[in-house]
């Protein structure tokens, strides 16, 4: 992987710090999207269009409290004022992604940024114990999913490198490396070394992935292992609300005729004796699957926000990699990809049939 | 049920087509007893004209608001007996049909077990029809013009007969001139000059159809900035010879097949409605073949079929004549839709629109044949197929399995 080499010896808060600075300085973009730290520990997205809004800047933030794709969805639906730069973790660009497949972004002008995703702190265990950064050595200090993560670094167009000898700005897609281009960077630089640490540390997740979701499947595989897992479920919906994906108006859950009306559950009932009433909880979790998988990107906002600590992120994105796998389809990797569920093939998926 | 429901139905032994398998007058008396249905009888042979009639009859006698009709595929009489109700007085979409013949009277072994399975059948369509809406037919007026598609001998002759009879005329000719692949013969030069002369023809050449959307009666070809509006449309495009020596339809009829949504054989050349007894018309209604645009032939026979055309266009599409549009259309809920645009992905009508300034996808009504497509492609929920709802699928689903 090639890229632009950049000066040694800073962390990665103020190597962004500088490069956005200098992109907004230089005129090669109008708006920077980047976190801020505000009171008490908050951690709110910004959309700067002055570099002294950058004084309070926090690139890459210990905690995720709103997806970076849902909030660059709340305004970017079509994108006509000027080029925009987005700081964001992995994760978020693929939500970003899916997004704009999904028509809900318009990528064309923003240039997403990601860098070597230290991953994050549970919001529940943010600030307890003195925990204020996620921390190699302490497992609890870092999300579940994010532990077991494989794709925290090399997403979106730019991608900051920063274990390697020395850091670098790397291009991974043509308005990537023409951005960096209009800045004046040469991405001609080669850190083996980089390479190398991704390669490592992504096979040490994958079997911490794999030992994750064969003891998911232990515990809670079929329908009485789901009825087990939920059975904590209070259906506050937190899992939907705070997920990048699920952008619909109104859920299919709650739609009104979408549902048996009262009335019909008492007809059944009188000609039949009694009525199953079909669970809520089961059909709502199962139905969200059925609608998002595909374009699930394991980021984890659906597992931290939920007030009664099910793993629920880390059973979505084992369920997302089987239905992904089927289609050989990759959520938020590469924008060029069809959605599978829009593209139709005539010779297809004749194992699913009978 | 809702307690106001008048239900008839009516199954028929469609003379020993149904009758010899399934016991009718079983499943009479069984559906007699569901709340709603007021009669229940059987019948001979629904579609003759004597049962035509007692149908209406029927329907009016016992001032039935929703009428089940257990008989063939609705593919053979759906339109019969919705006619049937219109003169009746009542609203078309309130029957549904229970095909008991093709799918289970000829199919299905057992007398016994068809009997069975034709009374789900029966209940499933007496669970829809309660949730069943009257829906509102409306018509358009056919537009009498006419588009063709390339200027060569087959689109002159064809434009010069219609413009006979006091037709107007757009020819669409992507080279610069018309003329075709046999421009330099003296009859071609006659008839170009004669084409020229002629008011009711207007000429575009240098121009390729981009978009086709609509149906018989009324299309809108779009090229360019210019927007056609015509109410048949002649596709005499010439062919051309590839280089194993085989004959292929000219360059640029691809895509015209493509925005028509018009089958191609393997050489591209579009299918016929049939080859021996419709030989110039096509599946699509209101869209025809003249000339080597349906594959090489001589002078001689695209001429007469550039005649049959003409012919053809004449007595189908006469001015004043009305078309009825599909009044089971998808309807779009504004409040729901996200627009992200999969219904105009997989919509084969070209009928979906996106509102850039409300951000929300819009369905032409006219456009829309009620396929039902965007409805199940949605992923928000927020596209509902008229006359396909999930609460009538529902009830007939209920009906079946109960």
């Amino acid at each position: 992987m090639k890229g632009a080499a950049l000066e040694t010896g800073k962390g990665m808060k103020s190597i962004l710090m500088d490069f956005m600075t200098s992109a907004l300085e230089k005129g090669a973009v109008d708006s920077v999207l980047v976190h801020t730290r505000g009171p008490e520990n908050t951690f709110p997205w910004i959309l700067a269009t002055d570099a002294s809004a950058f004084d309070s800047a926090e690139p890459v933030p210990p905690v995720m409290s709103v997806q970076g794709g849902k909030a660059l969805a709340s305004f970017a639906q079509s994108m006509k004022a000027g080029k925009l730069l987005v700081i964001m973790k992995p994760c978020e660009a693929r939500a970003a992604v899916e997004l704009s497949k999904l028509e809900q972004i318009d990528l064309n002008n923003i240039i997403l940024l990601t860098m070597d995703c230290p991953g994050v702190v549970p919001l529940s265990g943010f600030g307890k114990d003195g925990v204020m950064e996620p921390d190699v050595n302490r497992p609890d200090t870092i999300r579940p999913l994010c532990r077991q993560c494989t794709s925290f670094t090399m997403e979106g167009d730019v991608c900051l490198a920063l274990h390697g000898n020395s850091p670098m700005l790397v291009p991974l897609t043509t308005a990537g490396r023409e951005f960096l281009g209009s800045l004046g960077m040469e991405t001609d630089s080669d850190d083996q070394s980089w390479m190398e640490w991704v390669n490592n540390l992504r096979e040490e997740r994958q079997q911490i992935r794999k030992e994750s979701e064969a003891q998911l499947k232990d515990e809670y595989g079929g329908l009485n292992g789901l009825t087990k897992l939920f059975s904590g479920c209070v259906s506050c919906r937190n899992c939907r609300t705070v997920c990048p994906i699920c952008y619909c108006r109104l859920c299919f859950i709650d739609m009104k005729d979408r549902r048996s009306p009262a009335s019909a559950h008492l007809e059944h009932s009188s000609t039949a004796g009694a009525a199953r009433l079909v669970s809520n909880t089961l059909l709502f979790h199962i139905g969200r699957m059925a609608h998002m998988s595909l374009s699930c990107v394991s980021c984890g906002m659906c597992e931290d926000a939920c007030p009664s600590d099910i793993p629920i992120g880390r059973l979505v994105s084992m369920v997302s990699s089987n239905t992904t796998d089927i289609f050989g389809y990759s959520a938020g990797k590469n924008p060029e990809d069809p959605l599978p569920l829009n593209t139709f093939h005539l010779e297809e998926l004749h194992e699913y049939e009978d | 049920m809702k307690p106001s429901m008048r239900t008839g139905v009516f199954v028929c032994s469609c003379g020993p087509n149904i009758g010899d398998k399934i016991d009718i007058e079983k499943i009479a008396a069984e559906v007699s007893g569901i709340e709603g249905v007021v009669l229940a009888e059987t019948y001979g042979l629904l579609c003759s004209p004597d049962g035509k009639k007692y149908l209406a009859e029927k329907i009016a006698e016992n001032r039935l608001d929703r009428v089940v009709i257990a008989a063939c595929s609705p593919r053979e009489h759906e339109v019969t007996f919705m006619k049937v109700c219109e003169t009746a007085g009542l609203n078309p979409f309130m029957m549904q049909m229970a095909n008991i013949r093709e799918q289970v009277a000829w199919v299905t072994r057992d007398g016994k077990a068809a009997t069975e399975k034709a009374l789900k059948l029966v209940r499933g369509a007496i669970g829809r029809t309660s949730r069943h809406k009257p829906l509102e037919k409306s018509s358009i007026v056919c537009n009498p013009e006419i588009v063709v598609i390339g200027g060569g001998i087959a689109g002159m002759t064809a434009s010069l007969l219609l413009a006979d009879a006091d037709r107007r005329i757009t020819i669409v000719e992507r080279t610069p001139a018309l003329g075709g692949s046999c421009d330099n013969i003296e009859f071609v030069k006659d008839l170009t000059a004669k084409v020229s002369g002629r008011s009711e023809i207007k000429v575009v050449t240098g121009k390729e159809p981009e978009e086709i959307v609509g149906f018989f009666g009324n299309f809108i070809v779009g090229s360019g900035d210019d927007s056609i509006r015509a109410g048949a449309i002649v596709l005499a495009t010439g062919c051309l010879e590839n280089e194993n020596g085989e004959s292929v339809p000219s360059a640029g009829f691809s895509e015209i097949a493509e925005m028509l949504r018009i089958s191609v054989d393997r050489y591209g050349f579009p299918s016929r409605e049939h080859d021996s007894l419709a030989p110039v018309s096509t599946p699509i209604d209101g869209v025809y073949i003249a000339g080597c645009a349906g594959g090489s032939c001589d002078l001689r026979a695209a001429v007469s079929q550039a005649e049959a055309v003409a012919g053809t266009i004449l007595s189908i599409l006469v001015p004043g004549r009305e078309v009825e549009t599909e009044p089971r259309t998808s309807v779009i809920s504004e409040t729901l839709c996200r627009g992200c645009r999969t219904c105009m992905e997989v919509c084969g009508f070209g009928a979906i629109s996106f509102d850039e300034e409300k951000f929300v996808c819009t369905v032409n009504s006219i456009l829309c044949k009620g396929c039902g497509n965007c409805a199940g492609a949605c992923p928000s929920g927020a596209i509902r197929a008229q006359h396909f709802t999930p609460d009538q699928i529902r009830y007939q689903m209920t009906g079946v399995l109960r």
